[in-house]
């Protein structure tokens, strides 16, 4: 086993994608860039070192199915609902009048019939990856454009998938042929789809409520989950992607899907970049530049195209014009799915490799300029907004969007967070919640005073939810000394930041972070405990009544009504039995 | 491909299922791995997933390469690391004297010995794992001993490859994996901060540096013959404990390795075949030395360095299942052909059994520490109570204090500041505070208080009063129902334990997390209703701090 020498090629993948996606983030360029590359530098196209074969391919698949997983996890209705029917007129309009035009544009270029059809279908615009990351990093991801760009990104995965599904199947020579295979996929995947959905609804809540307090089991039922529906769809013929996007959309709707996301984000990141590098594996030298100047043209129409398109269209909706503005500008890329797509037409013989150039090129072009775009989106939108003042009209009006902002953020649930609740949300009005215990999360959602989130506050999924980064207090009931570090960096600095430590070391060192107070229930025991002895000395008899009253107090719950306690310690406490 | 695809959904298939029972019932993970392996193996070609089960072994050992913290080894020090390579060296010893008996070659023997006396850290922090404030010394130690079997393990592994699979027989080997590991440590200490404070917060880039770091260094191993444990360590020396932004990197590494790990135990299992009669024979060679000699070995060793007998049975208790490295140096033996088929599966065996056996033991390490006592087992080991005690012979209307790192220092502390006429006897089972203990109060007893010797001692029955500053449950319960009329006050940290430790017949109870919230709460308000301003409110909180720090 030794010989095997951990499959050598992939060695060298991750090597290489490591050290020019460690250069690409200093030009502030999306990873995804630097594994397009990666596949480019090692392939034939450059030095010819690796090749698309064995282990490589295989974890390439696993990419793909854990991208789409993770993408189906992401698809929360909730997280959208405010403005739904917009969303759905925008990415259904968004997504014909783009095929159109990508399509118009490929005739134009002179593209073989087939060809056409597979460039218009393969090329959607806005890349999830990019969108989401930058504006992540720049903290607009749930600004009413950045959700939006998501909402429409969500929907267009649905047409994605089909699309998907249409390519894997064998039989499509004729139109009669593709209707029936439509037919088949729809029937299918609405099987599958009711399976999902039912399982959401009556046996996946049960089953996670049972495992999510335990790390491992909660993640290896998970990716069975993924790779159940993975080997039902292969069963029914169907591609493994939309087995395990259905997988994903089952598990979206559970409170637990943010912390689950969390953990399955980095298995897929390790899968994608084998499969973005080897999308650059498959092409040879000229299939790059067979196309090049094409690839030029087509990018520059499609980005300016699909600016108006998505600008028209978000307007059409009655957002004002700087919402609709910066919601199209940010989608300006051609979809990470074009590759995804590109790819498994090369496998079905529906394209050349020099096609899959063309396309590879594309994204490499759209991707990389957009970057800088998104990252400069306020700034251009700035410059040119006089001329955009055309658009403006009295009717237009953003909706409000729910998000917690100014808020209370209490982490984990416990004596303490209960005692000074009340007060907090009389101060500031918003309490948010986060606990990684089932029970305490069912508990507060069954009281449905404050809001809840599932998860562990070490994921930046969880304190993404939480929109750390805009609340006013923060109430950290864990001991843990790096969680609480790690809030204190991440929290704003006009936030005022409780936390709680076991030790003074501890204590000096949050304080010395910015920590507006730091808890310590050790010395605090102490004082008390001096108390009573000061009593029992002095005055027996108010020693024995003030013993008598706190057990009565404790037991009869004032201040506690279940006694939920930090996990931390909890399991500090139980380890000598 | 698509076998690989089926035989992936067969083994998180079944690994889900069977761990689902597993969590249920609170029973560790590996062995429900094997085990499903085992089914698993029915179906599929094992061998195909080597590739896969590799990584898990890669990550395995990154992460614990990460975990490495040289400080705090020192520590708690050169006890445990005299009594761990003891202990190996005896159980170990014995054990390949056994295969040799039974008719191995030596080589074999020598596999059958490591499996023997190596015990699995990955199994123990599981339950051992929790903040290290609240563990109990017994915990520390058997990090501390875990710790240093797992370094052994290393040391086996690479010495394994450079004597055994090696074509020339090399102490080159050594030296190569002396450069990789130097080179490991000036990356520790020279590059990785620099690279991470450029990197800041972005865990996909973090991730991507933790796993170029496991590749390369495995690709350094393997250019110099050596076992990708010995590179997969040094990648984990590597990353140095740079907080903030080793935590990204540990957190998705750790999800990968939740993602491999499984495969490498579930092809571990795929690979055993029914045991004959030998393999059965050596699985009780291994059974006896695991579960019976290293416990009570490790015991004696720790009463011998001056530890009480609750603590020196319970860090044995720990030390009762085959270490994963002795997983490792199996697979990799199978895979170069050198170990026998029927050793193999005595170990993978021995394996499971130990692993439910040690969620047992560890859950019962109480009662069996009793029985252990009852029947004379733990003085026969050399139990010896009283060579660290100090007490007053007319010493009465005393106030014991249980604890001294949980309170008990504030609490002498305050004694002494205001000079009060009562005395206090302090009783602590943590040799490490036993210098600042003796320093701090006149009247101490070192054991532990479930030892009715060291009630005695310390005279509970001429006492005044009792107080239990112990977070941990066993102690303030067991504190809670003495035998006496001596009132005694518990920290408890839920109400169902005040209800328990007042029903046992304790008079009073002290609840940290209600003293707290109403502490905050008071605080709180005044700096709400801005009675204060907010730079007087930390300067205030400051200076509690200081004065508490100045208490110490």
């Amino acid at each position: 086993m030794s010989e095997i020498a951990l499959a050598a090629d992939f060695a060298i993948i991750v090597v290489t994608a490591t050290t020019i996606g460690v250069i690409a983030r200093q030009f502030g360029q999306p990873t995804i860039i630097a594994y397009i590359l990666t596949g480019l530098i090692l392939g034939p196209v450059m030095f010819d070192i690796v090749t698309e074969e064995g282990l490589v391919e295989l974890m390439a698949e696993l990419g793909l199915g854990f991208l789409l997983f993770l993408l189906g996890m992401k698809m929360r209705f909730d997280d959208i609902r405010e403005i739904l029917r917009p969303i759905v007129n925008i990415a259904v309009w968004q997504t014909i009048l783009q095929t159109a035009l990508a399509l118009g544009v490929a005739w134009a270029l002179g593209f073989d019939p087939t060809e056409i059809v597979i460039i218009a279908l393969a090329t959607v615009f806005g890349a999830t990856p990019i969108i989401v990351k930058i504006l992540t990093d720049k903290d607009e991801i749930t600004s009413l454009p950045g959700k939006i760009d998501v909402g429409v990104l969500i929907v267009q995965d649905i047409y994605l998938v089909v699309v998907l599904a249409l390519l894997g199947a064998d039989e499509l020579g004729s139109a009669s042929e593709i209707t029936t295979t439509l037919g088949v996929i729809a029937v299918m995947m609405t099987f599958i789809g009711v399976f999902s959905i039912a399982s959401s609804r009556y046996l996946l809540p049960r089953l996670f409520r049972r495992i999510a307090d335990n790390k491992d089991v909660f993640l290896i039922v998970a990716i069975a989950w993924a790779f159940l529906f993975i080997a039902i769809s292969e069963y029914f013929d169907l591609s493994l992607e939309v087995g395990a996007f259905l997988a994903g959309i089952s598990i979206a709707q559970l409170p637990y899907s943010k912390e689950l996301e969390d953990r399955i984000t980095p298995i897929t990141d390790f899968f994608i970049l084998v499969f973005f590098a080897s999308i650059g594996l498959q092409l040879a030298a000229d299939d790059l530049t067979a196309y090049w100047l094409e690839a030029i043209v087509a990018s520059a129409i499609l980005m300016v195209g699909n600016f108006w398109i998505m600008f028209y269209l978000i307007d059409r909706e009655g957002f004002s014009v700087e919402t609709s503005f910066l919601g199209s500008i940010n989608m300006v890329q051609v979809s990470e799915f074009s590759l995804v797509v590109g790819a498994l037409a090369v496998t079905q013989d529906f394209i050349e490799t020099d096609v899959l150039g063309y396309l590879s090129l594309m994204a490499l072009l759209t991707m990389s300029l957009s970057t800088y775009i998104i990252s400069y989106n306020h700034t251009i939108y700035d410059s040119v907004q006089p001329w955009f003042e055309r658009f403006e009209s009295e009717d237009k009006d953003d909706v409000e969007l729910e998000s917690h902002s100014d808020h209370v953020i209490a982490i984990g649930y416990d004596e303490i967070t209960e005692r000074v609740l009340p007060r907090l949300e009389d101060e500031y009005g918003d309490v948010v919640i986060i606990d990684r215990q089932t029970d305490h999360i069912e508990a507060l959602e069954a009281e449905g005073q404050y809001d809840s989130i599932y998860g562990d506050f070490r994921h930046g999924e969880i304190r993404k939810e939480a929109n750390l980064k805009d609340a006013a207090f923060v109430l950290s009931s864990t001991v843990q000394p790096e969680v609480n570090k790690a809030l204190l960096e991440e929290a704003p600095d006009d936030a005022t930041v409780f936390v709680e430590a076991e030790r003074i070391d501890d204590a000096r060192e949050l304080y010395d972070r910015g920590a507006a107070y730091v808890i310590m229930s050790t010395y605090l025991t102490a004082e008390r405990l001096s108390e009573y002895i000061e009593q029992y000395v002095t005055d027996r008899e108010a020693f024995e009544r003030s013993i008598a009253d706190d057990i009565i107090r404790i037991e009869r719950g004032d201040g506690a009504q279940s006694a939920p306690s930090d996990p931390s310690r909890q399991q500090g406490g139980d380890d000598d039995d | 491909m698509y076998d690989v695809l089926f035989a992936l959904t067969l083994i998180f298939g079944i690994a889900a299922v069977l761990l689902v029972v597993a969590a249920q019932r609170s029973l560790p993970v590996i062995p429900f791995y094997l085990f499903a392996g085992v089914l698993v193996g029915v179906v599929i070609d094992e061998s195909q997933l080597l590739d896969l089960a590799q990584w898990g072994v890669a990550f395995l050992v990154f992460l614990f390469g990460i975990h490495v913290d040289l400080g705090a080894v020192r520590s708690t020090g050169r006890i445990s690391v005299a009594v761990s390579i003891l202990q190996v060296a005896v159980v170990g010893g014995l054990a390949v004297g056994a295969g040799l008996v039974f008719g191995l070659d030596a080589t074999n023997a020598v596999y059958l010995g490591v499996a023997a006396a190596l015990s699995s850290s990955l199994v123990a922090t599981s339950y051992l794992d929790s903040a290290a404030d609240t563990r109990p010394t017994y915990a520390r130690l058997a990090e501390s001993i875990h710790f240093t079997e797992d370094v052994l393990g290393v040391l086996i592994v690479l010495s394994l490859s450079a004597f055994v699979y090696a074509a020339t027989p090399a102490v080159e080997q050594f030296a190569a994996a002396g450069g990789i590991l130097a080179l490991a440590l000036i990356i520790r200490y020279a590059v990785f901060h620099r690279l991470t404070a450029r990197l800041r917060g972005d865990s996909e880039v973090m991730m991507l540096v933790g796993i170029a770091f496991v590749v390369g260094f495995i690709a350094l191993a393997e250019a110099a013959t050596l076992s990708i444990v010995v590179g997969a360590f040094a990648a984990g020396i590597a990353v140095a404990d740079d907080y903030p932004h080793s935590l990204e990197l540990v957190d998705t590494v750790d999800d990968l390795e939740d993602f491999f790990s499984p495969i490498f135990f579930v092809t571990l299992g795929a690979l055993l075949t029914l045991p004959g009669l030998e393999s059965i024979g050596y699985t009780l060679v291994l059974l006896v030395a695991i579960v019976i000699l290293n416990p009570l070995l490790a015991a004696a060793l720790l009463l011998r360095a001056g530890f009480d007998g609750r603590t020196a049975v319970l860090t044995g208790l720990t030390l009762d299942q085959v270490s994963i490295f002795s997983l490792f140096i199996a697979i990799e033996a199978l895979a170069a052909e050198q170990i026998a088929a029927p050793v193999f599966e005595a170990i993978v065996l021995t394996a499971a059994i130990t692993m439910l056996l040690a969620t047992y033991t560890g859950r019962h390490a109480e009662s069996i520490n009793r029985w252990l006592r009852e029947r004379g087992v733990v003085s026969a080991l050399g139990e010896s109570v009283g060579n660290r005690t100090s007490v007053a012979d007319d010493l009465s209307d005393h106030i014991i204090v249980v604890d001294f790192e949980h309170g008990g220092r504030e609490l002498v502390d305050s004694s002494t500041a205001h000079e009060r006429e009562r005395p206090l006897l302090v009783i602590e089972d943590n040799p490490a505070l036993y210098d600042e203990i003796r320093e701090a109060c006149e009247n101490y007893v070192y054991g532990d208080v479930l030892n009715e010797q060291v009630w005695k001692q310390a005279r509970l029955e001429e006492a005044a009063l009792v107080v239990a500053l112990t977070p941990r449950q066993a102690r303030a319960k067991a504190v809670a129902g003495l035998e006496t009329d001596v009132p005694r006050i518990v920290r408890v940290d839920t109400t169902e334990q005040a209800a328990e430790c007042s029903e046992r017949g304790a008079s009073g109870v002290i609840y940290p997390d209600v003293l707290a919230a109403e502490r905050v709460g008071d605080d709180l308000v005044a700096f709400l209703e801005g009675e204060i301003s907010r730079e007087e409110f930390v300067e205030r909180g400051h200076d509690r701090e200081r004065a508490e720090m100045g208490s110490e």
